[in-house]
């Protein structure tokens, strides 16, 4: 995460004659050094890599609340490398911010406390983009939708998200193959999503 | 990585299901993949919803469990061809409606939802139920009920191996305390 300096990063000076354009977001950095971060591009790259910041964090700790705080730390980490110039390769500030969230997962597995003064303009930045709380769907929608499904569906799901058993588990559970419960999770997902986004059920 | 991800594999991902450099390998994607980040999104919203469902036809490790997470759950026992009258207690989550039967045999249970005057509100084929109990559980959350009419009939139908088929009917009539 500490990475070296990088000459080719645009300094505060040098930050007009080299925009690099990001892949996440399509926005120009040349004004990474604006003073007022809310009027920055840098604005535009925490809203673009907030959500996937989050989504990286739940896939990983499976607590919403964590997530949320790995997307603050994560955007204030990028925030102020991107403006003291230390991202390696500013065209792909994405990877970097892969290598934060890795990086911070890492530490909250380890259980190690962060005890960070953040510098206000950045904090400031990154609340505003933080992306709201996750999604959240219909719950009764969502009930409605998922009894539908044939019984051994709704058992591969919940033995999937609510016991975190893997394909082998509910494979043994429910006498099929790992490959017979990969197929049926990903219908039933498939089929949970088009109930729940599409008609009501 | 072939752009867009296949939903099969945004599945596996989600649960944890690939080996370890092929994840990494999508993740680094995703970072820079504002299609496939949002169909990882709507994947994951439909998991983190699946996380904490009762389902709506249940079976006691379900209600089990959702007591465990904090839940508060009624449960009634019901016989068919009686009229009961539920009430939801302020502060309860979900009534819990143990339709009593004999299960034994049955194949496949299919559940309906009706109006007293047959409009079907709600279909769930193929349901749960516990032969050795003798129950299949409904779990009637305080969404239902502001979406259902307060009177209801629940209707089991099931089919033996043999391809026979029966039915029962409970008639509930629900209140909110």
């Amino acid at each position: 995460m500490d990475g070296p300096r990088n000459a080719g990063l645009p300094s505060r000076k040098e930050s007009t004659t080299h925009a690099p354009t990001h892949t996440c977001c399509g926005c120009s950095m040349r004004q990474w050094s604006t003073p007022d971060l809310r009027r920055s591009p840098l604005r535009m790259l925490c809203s673009a890599l907030a959500p996937r910041i989050r989504l990286y964090a739940l896939r990983h700790l499976r607590d919403e609340s964590a997530a949320a705080d790995i997307t603050q730390e994560a955007l204030i980490t990028i925030v102020e490398r991107a403006r003291e110039g230390r991202i390696e390769n500013p065209d792909h500030v994405d990877r970097f911010a892969l290598g934060v969230c890795r990086n911070l997962v890492a530490r909250v597995r380890r259980g190690e406390v962060r005890t960070r003064r953040f510098e206000s303009a950045a904090r400031m930045l990154t609340e505003e983009v933080l992306p709201p709380a996750f999604t959240r769907l219909d719950a009764a929608r969502l009930a409605l939708c998922f009894g539908q499904l044939r019984a051994r569906d709704q058992r591969v799901l919940l033995l999937t998200f609510q016991e975190d058993f893997g394909a082998d588990d509910i494979a043994t559970e429910l006498s099929m193959s790992p490959g017979n419960v990969r197929v049926v999770r990903h219908r039933a997902m498939s089929a949970l999503q088009r109930c729940v986004e599409g008609a009501p059920p | 990585v072939n752009c867009p991800l296949e939903f099969e594999l945004l599945v596996r991902y989600w649960t944890h299901d690939l080996p370890e450099t092929e994840a990494e390998a999508i993740e680094e994607h995703l970072f820079t993949c504002a299609q496939c980040a949002s169909a990882t999104a709507r994947v994951a919203a439909i998991g983190e919803g699946v996380r904490e469902v009762v389902p709506p036809v249940a079976l006691e490790r379900d209600i089990a469990r959702a007591r465990a997470l904090g839940v508060i759950l009624v449960v009634n026992d019901l016989s068919p061809d009686e009229e009961a009258i539920v009430t939801l207690p302020r502060g309860a989550d979900f009534l819990v409606h143990r339709l009593r039967g004999d299960f034994r045999g049955t194949r496949t249970l299919d559940l309906e939802v009706r109006t007293p005057d047959g409009a079907v509100l709600a279909s769930f084929p193929d349901a749960p139920f516990d032969a050795d109990a003798g129950a299949a559980l409904v779990a009637c959350s305080r969404h239902f009920m502001e979406l259902f009419p307060p009177e209801a009939q629940i209707v089991l139908h099931q089919t033996d191996s043999s391809g026979a088929e029966r039915s029962a009917t409970f008639t509930i009539v629900h209140e909110l305390e």
